[in-house]
């Protein structure tokens, strides 16, 4: 720096510890307003608190957390009249000579977010997987053992909810911010600070809904059914504050994307030439973006209902329990897309790479996950068949369900198309890939099951449900992770991952994995339920079973992560600049990629995958070779 | 390498989307907003179909107070007015001291609307545990609107003292950005009017 850093600037170094400061001024503002300020008279055990005291305590720690990482600074400034930051400003924040500390504070930079978003799933994804062991462990016996059914529904409720919070940016946090400006010739994203503020809104949306434990949990699992959710305790207000965080990150990310993709693209690069995995970020972000205002609409009224104490969803008052569930699931459908499109875009992505042919189907391709897209905002009241649904609307519901397999089953085609002939290499992610086609069959298949009326009266709150969606989201979307991170990481990190162990990595959550939900599926066709601590004595042995394949799957996923934090974080192997030889863009610019990714934008542009020729997708001059070494 | 460029161009230093993203942006804004509007529209006609337990409105329960809430429509209006004519304006390429006058007219406007807002929402006088849904998802309805009210009042504040103190010009795109912002939220609440008025 030329200058002498600003104060902003000293004290954004310290934004997370401000933050945290914040966040603890805010909840306490907010407790204190919010338990006198509002008339609040249930019946419910209040002792820690009223639910309008947690509930503006929570939103003002949110508040004082973000402002005490920064992000009210420029808007702030803005209200004031202040000049705008200078370009010094913005290579500061966008974490010029920042070091290690950039990844602890507020930046602009794409790619640190993209690294804080990777680790934060991680980390979350362990602690909602150490969650399942929980819950495998007390299902070894028929009765309960560790756990009462209060404790085991919201141990149930924390791992599912965080799952599916941390599910829904898997993919499109990391690897959507890091790469999609690198691979559309945009030097950043259209709204920098705000895609920093969908990130920071993540951590204390982790956090505030892990501390329902301290204020009595929630029983109602990870779909908030009313009128449980009015009834609840204090730890619903957890979970409903949470998922409103989660819901603004998802639409403004969305929005962001959308923005980026379309208007920063560079000259040269139409929509017909995006790299596919950009196209499904674009899909999940129309997604993303026009979903989620439908579950903060219910998140508002359940907060309504639990602090004002109006009737949306309760019938004594009014209010009817299904419409949380039709707001709910008119998000909740499309969200499922929001996990799986992107794991689509990025298997397709790579798999041209290990056949070593050009993507078969790319218009296709394309067309296929158009058109998940939209059919996914008319299935959702498949899930409410059991709940009184009108039966005229039945046969619609089913048949638009049953339609969405169409356009699933193109993007299954353009696989095989692909493959077909192709000299395939056998790499690591290429194995994750297989484990990706191979799961995600198993989840579809098990879908038309559920989508069907009849099936689905029989199978509807089993185990069948809970093993086909995690074959579709574990199966699916959490091997498409894995083979991005071990894709990817040598752009991210310039470090790579052993190749022999994540082998035999590989086969053993492949193993364990299936192992674990087929006999869940079994135990669901049988007839159990789920969410329930105790189940009949003849279904033990099939419980146990899947409890210790899960040991397994659980053992093998931490061990992913213990060659991760080994390889590249303490062992720091230099990975090869181009290790996969890919033709992608991304793959073209320096590793570490310089700060605002080109020096010069290129402007001729191909599709990425013409493996015949051997052309990269972007032209920067004579300067770059295709492929080379370290 | 390729050898000649498809498009005919060559590299270039920045890709700047400029007015058009914030533009495009803006309208996605209002796609997203569009979202959340049927939600509570949705929720409004179900509830008022259902009925339930006789819930919906029940006898004692007024309409919110029609004069306080035809002026709270006016005003935005103004500024809607006053925005149009500041678009046009600085669209012209108009550097005067007419454009000033006109963001601070809609400016004033804007915090009445946010004012009358308020105060017109401590008029229902609901006791929302027992008045029914009606006064539920009308209180919620309004409740939202202010906020939208409140946060592109705030983007127009800022606008204006960037614009005044000549820190940052007005464009033309930031312009159209928040007429069209602005325009959308005076439509909706006009139309929340007349459904929680009429339609009971």
């Amino acid at each position: 720096m030329s200058t002498p850093p600003t104060l902003a600037r000293r004290l954004n170094e310290w934004g997370l510890l401000l933050g945290v400061i914040g966040a603890v001024i805010g909840f306490i503002i907010g407790f204190a307003v919010g338990t006198h300020a509002i008339p609040y008279s249930f019946d419910e055990d209040n002792s820690l608190g009223s639910d309008p005291g947690i509930l503006l305590g929570y939103a003002l720690s949110v508040v004082g957390f973000l402002a005490g990482m920064g992000f009210l600074n420029y808007p702030i400034g803005r209200l004031l009249g202040a000049k705008r930051p200078t370009e010094e400003d913005n290579a500061y924040m966008h974490g010029e000579g920042g070091g290690l500390t950039r990844y602890f504070r507020m930046t602009t930079d794409h790619k640190v977010i993209g690294l804080q978003y990777l680790v934060m799933i991680l980390a979350f994804l362990f602690i909602g997987g150490l969650g399942a062991m929980f819950i495998r462990t007390e299902l070894l016996t028929p009765s309960p053992t560790v756990a009462n059914a209060q404790s085991y529904l919201t141990l149930v409720g924390l791992h599912s909810t965080l799952m599916i919070f941390m599910a829904s940016a898997a993919i499109i946090g990391p690897f959507g911010n890091y790469f999609v400006p690198i691979m559309i010739g945009a030097r950043n994203m259209a709204f920098p600070r705000l895609e920093a503020l969908t990130f920071w809104l993540l951590p204390p949306a982790g956090l505030i809904l892990l501390s329902t434990v301290f204020l009595g949990g929630f029983t109602t699992g990870w779909t908030g059914y009313a009128p449980l959710a009015d009834q609840n305790v204090l730890g619903m207000d957890s979970y409903l504050i949470a998922f409103a965080l989660i819901g603004m990150s998802i639409g403004l990310s969305g929005v962001n994307m959308i923005a980026t993709i379309m208007t920063k693209r560079a000259p040269g690069l139409p929509l017909s030439r995006m790299p596919i995995f950009v196209w499904s970020v674009l899909v999940t972000s129309f997604l993303g973006a026009l979903a989620a205002p439908a579950l903060i609409a219910a998140v508002l009224m359940e907060v309504f209902d639990r602090s004002y104490q109006t009737t949306f969803f309760v019938p004594a008052g009014g209010g009817s329990p299904y419409l949380w569930e039709n707001l709910f699931w008119f998000f909740g459908h499309p969200e499922v897309y929001i996990f799986v499109v992107p794991a689509f875009g990025l298997v397709m992505e790579m798999l041209p790479v290990f056949t070593r042919r050009p993507l078969w189907g790319y218009r296709v391709a394309v067309g296929g996950m158009v058109g998940i897209g939209l059919l996914s905002f008319v299935v959702w009241q498949h899930h409410l068949f059991v709940s009184g649904l009108a039966p005229s609307l039945r046969p619609f519901y089913m048949f638009s369900t049953e339609l969405i397999s169409v356009p699933t089953g193109i993007i299954y085609l353009v696989a095989l198309g692909t493959l077909w002939r192709a000299r395939t290499r056998f790499t690591v992610p290429m194995l994750f890939i297989f484990g990706f086609f191979f799961n995600f069959l198993i989840g579809g298949f098990t879908g038309v099951f559920l989508s069907d009326v009849p099936s689905d009266f029989t199978l509807h709150a089993s185990y069948f449900v809970q093993a086909h969606f995690h074959y579709t989201i574990m199966g699916g979307e959490v091997f498409a992770l894995m083979a991005a991170i071990v894709y990817y990481l040598p752009k991210m990190t310039g470090r790579t991952m052993d190749t022999k162990l994540l082998r035999f990595q590989f086969w053993a959550v492949f193993i364990t994995f299936n192992g674990t939900f087929i006999s869940l599926i079994s135990v669901g066709i049988l007839g159990m339920p789920r969410r329930v601590i105790s189940y009949a004595a003849y279904l033990q042995p099939l419980n146990i079973s899947a409890t210790v394949f899960a040991y397994g799957l659980g053992l093998s996923m931490a061990l992913f992560l213990g060659i991760l934090l080994w390889e590249v974080v303490i062992k720091q192997k230099v990975a090869a600049r181009n290790p996969w030889e890919s033709l992608g863009v991304e793959w073209q610019v320096p590793t570490p990629v310089p700060l605002f990714n080109f020096d010069q934008v290129p402007v001729a542009w191909s599709l990425p995958y013409d493996y015949d020729t051997g052309k990269p997708a972007a032209d920067f001059g004579p300067a770059v070779p295709a492929f080379s070494g370290a | 390498m390729s050898d000649v460029s498809p498009t005919g161009l060559t590299v270039v230093d920045e890709v700047e989307g400029g007015g058009r993203t914030l533009i495009f942006t803006s309208r996605l804004f209002m796609a997203a907003n569009t979202t959340l509007q049927l939600s509570l529209l949705f929720a409004f006609l179900y509830l008022r179909a259902n009925n339930f337990g006789g819930m919906w409105h029940p006898s004692g329960i007024g309409t919110p107070p029609q004069v306080l809430a035809i002026i709270s429509l006016v005003f935005p209006l103004i500024t809607l007015v006053a925005l149009w004519a500041v678009w046009n304006a600085v669209g012209r390429g108009r550097e005067s001291n007419a454009v000033s006058g006109l963001l601070w007219l809609a400016l004033v406007a804007a915090v009445l609307t946010g004012a009358v807002r308020i105060l017109l929402m401590y008029q229902f006088n609901w006791e929302l545990d027992s008045a029914g849904t009606y006064a539920a998802i009308s209180t919620l309805w309004y409740a939202v609107l202010l906020g939208e009210f409140i946060l592109v009042g705030l983007w127009l504040l800022s606008l204006v003292m960037g614009h005044v103190r000549g820190t940052d010009r007005l464009s033309a795109s930031h312009a159209r950005a928040i007429l069209d912002q602005w325009a959308y939220i005076t439509g909706v609440s006009i139309v929340v009017y007349l459904l929680i008025q009429y339609i009971k």
